[in-house]
């Protein structure tokens, strides 16, 4: 668990480690904030054009940025919960022309397939449940990871022992990955160097 | 130790607001053709979904196909979150903190929304208000408002399946002594709670404030006004209602602000045992001139 002194000294250093690639937004209560996009192979659109191609032909369109192709925009968020003293990851996913994406959308494009067998059944992971809220500070609808097994998670792993931006990065390598919102070895690397451990 | 007010959390259950649901045209279905509006009496402790549910038998009789998934409601052209108790809506409408140009008149009586049945706002409000997804949403804020009574989730997560479905058919059919006969265990009155879960709620787009509060000690019993002075100082500067401009509203009642806390988190709570505090301004004409 994290106080909220805690979870605000966590995201700073957690900012300088990332080179920016993490900012921190909100007035009072701060919580932070990446925007990335992802671009998918976009199967149904080529074989609409080309219906009766070899496989490698498909292959090669696929690899071809333009309209064969899907971007979609991500924003992952990590906020402090009052309730359970821990970080909640957020998840807002979009098409290129701004429509948010269904829940089948972030099943297929964004969760990766590992996790698919539990959370179809029951909506749930090791990680904790994904589910739709309105965002604790925007008010608008996001997915998220339900945080009411986190600490224990937490626990189990031995992060209760860590100084808070060790637990809050240990935190994030674990939950990041089912929403594809992953930490690079550079992020932990800056953050040892921050002695942040 | 609070005192469980029986009289008092019945009336609670038991109270009602009178809705006006007035049929929104769909391409398929023009002006012309829609059915009347439909006037009906909802439990405040209920939801727009389970309105929906109760309502779908009377569309599909006129021949409206309707998919729960794709059914939503507007007050005035704003989306309602479906997944709020309908009170605490009616409330946040009835009861502004400040006067927002698109509602210069208070919401009145009976409360008159519109249903749609097509061009859901997914980018406003939370997607598919089905049945199912408002019994895990409810079951969400039971568990929430447990870990913060209790420190843990175990009287939520250790319910047997028969009484967690107890429960949740006990609040769609409105039945009191069914869901209580369950809820009492979840509170466990012989305790003394560790924090209250509480939401205040300010004009209808901030979204809803939720700090630590602490719950009572047996040196120390602390009031709604210690609550609100703690979450927002500049609004309750003191527990003096007097010197207070704004006002904490709960079940369409104004709260007095010497309210112990304890006791209000027993009797007063909404369903989800949680108590969700609309902010009111004293001295608008919405009748709480103290």
């Amino acid at each position: 668990m994290l106080s909220r002194e805690e979870f605000d000294k966590a995201a700073e250093s957690l900012v300088i480690a990332s080179k920016e690639d993490w900012t921190l937004v909100g007035q009072p209560k701060v919580f932070l904030y990446k925007k990335s996009s992802i671009i998918l192979p976009n199967g149904d659109e080529v074989n609409e054009a080309q219906e009766e191609d070899e496989v490698n032909e498909e292959d090669e369109a696929c690899g071809k940025l333009g309209l064969s192709q899907k971007v979609l925009t991500m924003e992952h968020h990590v906020v402090y919960s009052a309730t359970y003293c821990v970080p909640v990851l957020y998840f807002m996913g979009y098409h290129a022309d701004g429509v948010p994406l269904s829940f089948e959308e972030v099943y297929d494009w964004v969760v990766p397939k590992c996790y698919h067998s539990n959370l179809r059944l029951a909506h749930t992971s090791v990680q904790g449940s994904l589910s739709q809220t309105d965002h604790p500070h925007l008010g608008m609808p996001a997915w998220f990871l339900h945080p009411c097994d986190t600490s224990s998670l937490m626990a189990t792993v031995g992060a209760e022992k860590l100084q808070p931006t060790g637990y809050l990065i240990s935190w994030l390598s674990i939950m990041g990955p089912v929403l594809s919102c992953s930490v690079s070895t550079d992020l932990l690397l800056n953050s040892v160097t921050l002695k942040a451990y | 130790m609070s005192a469980f007010d029986i009289a008092i959390s019945e009336t609670i259950w038991d109270g009602k607001l009178p809705l006006q649901v007035t049929f929104h045209p769909t391409e398929s279905i023009s002006s012309a053709r829609t059915p009347d509006p439909i006037y009906i009496e909802v439990a405040r402790l209920s939801y727009l979904s389970l309105l929906t549910h109760q309502l779908h038998s009377i569309y599909t009789g006129l021949g409206i196909q309707t998919q729960p998934e794709n059914v939503w409601y507007d007050y005035n052209g704003e989306p309602l979150k479906w997944h709020f108790p309908i009170g605490l809506l009616y409330d946040l409408y009835n009861f502004p903190i400040s006067q927002v140009p698109t509602f210069g008149e208070k919401a009145s009586l009976p409360w008159r929304i519109n249903i749609h049945f097509d061009e859901f706002p997914i980018d406003k409000i939370l997607r598919n208000p089905t049945l199912d997804t408002t019994q895990d949403m409810f079951m969400s804020m039971l568990k929430e408002a447990d870990f913060l009574r209790h420190g843990t989730t175990k009287r939520v997560m250790n319910m047997s399946k028969r009484d967690q479905t107890q429960l949740w058919q006990s609040l769609v059919q409105g039945k009191y002594s069914e869901y209580w006969s369950v809820n009492k265990h979840l509170l466990e009155n012989g305790q003394l709670a560790r924090h209250i879960p509480l939401r205040l709620y300010m004009p209808y787009k901030c979204p809803p404030i939720q700090e630590l509060v602490p719950g009572n000690t047996e040196e120390h019993p602390l009031l709604i006004g210690d609550a609100m002075t703690r979450i927002l100082p500049d609004l309750f500067p003191s527990d003096d209602q007097e010197e207070c401009d704004a006002i904490p509203v709960i079940h369409g009642v104004p709260l007095p602000l010497d309210t112990p806390l304890g006791w209000a988190s027993d009797n007063l709570c909404f369903a989800d045992n949680f108590l969700h505090i609309v902010i009111s301004k004293k001295g608008t004409d919405n009748g709480l001139d103290t």
